[in-house]
């Protein structure tokens, strides 16, 4: 027997088992009526299914319903979506504004080529300890009038004051525009999802412990010898039986590739 | 939470041996997952921002084939039978490679 073909066949019989499994967990689990959920804990012998299920889903649903409490009491929440949106889109585009006329003096100052070389050496401040008897101290000086007439400041200091706070407002007005853009949704638009979710809770916790109880039959154990002891319908007990063989040959298989 | 509960059972249904909040250090690359078999070498991580971790240094380790491992990088998980689906093409793709 080639690799290849051992590998086929594993494939074939895990996928033949996953159907079957999933049938069975459905059959076994159809609903999360409390008598149905009882009687499939009794004949799988499964802890999740246990009485205390009943107080987690309960706990699941008691979350979303007070993180929708929570929404209804914010002053947001009177707002409809559409008319968050706008606010949020006039806010927006109010910044924006905002930044757009911080962008010229900015402009001038990162275009002039000595500007950063200025702001290193702190010129206009006591920092700036550059003697007369450089060059460099006149070329720092030309550069110095040459950025006041191109901003319109009466001089180095007063431009590097407005300098520096146009580059703090524009970096907070950033930081404001990236909330604006990952904050939290609208309330009114967070509480509409929960109580969707609400709608569908019941249905996806039953996903849920089905998928759960496919898994305990995939990976084997007591769940096997419950169900084989456990009085069933003709029809579940033929499909536990099928399903067993499967099982069988999925490890057979698996233990020839681990011997191969 | 469910989902955290649903991929370690998926993962020892499929014979692996799950260790939880598993420290891995590997390749200079150091994190601590949320389900690992350290033996296979397989594992998951659920990526949220509380946890803080980048998928960057996990997929240099898959793609350096170091370990293989389940990233979820989706927010939103439709239903527990979707994400095995899922898991299974995983377990599908990894175990052929071996």
């Amino acid at each position: 027997m080639t690799n290849h073909w051992l590998r086929d066949q594993i494939s074939r019989v895990e996928d033949l088992l996953r159907q079957e499994t999933q049938e069975l967990a459905l059959r076994l689990l159809p609903s999360l009526d409390p008598e149905v959920v009882r009687q499939t804990q009794q004949r799988t012998g499964l802890s999740f299914l246990g009485p205390v299920l009943f107080e987690l889903l309960a706990a699941e649903r008691a979350h979303i319903e007070s993180r929708r409490q929570h929404l209804e009491s914010l002053p947001e929440f009177g707002r409809s979506v559409s008319e968050s949106q706008r606010l949020a889109q006039t806010e927006l585009r109010r910044i924006r504004e905002h930044q757009a006329a911080l962008v010229p003096l900015i402009r001038e100052c990162h275009g002039h080529p000595r500007f950063a070389h200025l702001l290193k050496l702190g010129y206009g401040t006591g920092r700036y300890a550059t003697p007369f008897w450089r060059l460099s101290f006149y070329a720092d000086r030309k550069a110095a009038t040459e950025l006041c007439q191109r901003t319109g400041k009466k001089n180095f200091a007063a431009l590097l004051r407005d300098y520096e706070a146009a580059i703090d407002s524009y970096e907070t007005l950033n930081g404001r525009l990236d909330d604006l853009r990952s904050g939290p949704p609208p309330p009114r638009l967070e509480w509409e999802q929960r109580g969707r979710q609400l709608e569908e809770l019941a249905a996806s916790q039953l996903l849920t412990l089905q998928t759960r109880l496919q898994l305990a039959l995939l990976k084997g154990g007591p769940i096997w010898t419950n169900l084989e002891k456990s009085t069933l319908e003709a029809e579940l007990a033929r499909l536990v039986q099928s399903t067993g063989l499967l099982r069988d040959q999925l490890e057979e298989l698996r233990s020839q590739r681990g011997g191969s | 939470m469910a989902g955290r509960v649903v991929l370690k059972e998926a993962f020892e249904a499929q014979g692996y041996r799950i260790v939880e909040n598993y420290p891995l250090a590997l390749e200079g690359v150091e994190v601590e997952l949320d389900g690992y078999d350290p033996d296979a070498r397989v594992g998951y991580e659920y990526l949220t921002e509380e946890d803080g971790i980048e998928p960057g240094p996990l997929d240099f380790l898959m793609r350096q084939n170091y370990c293989h491992l389940f990233l979820i990088d989706e927010s939103q998980v439709k239903d527990a039978p979707t994400m095995l689906a899922a898991v299974f093409e995983f377990f599908r793709t990894i175990e052929c490679d071996d």
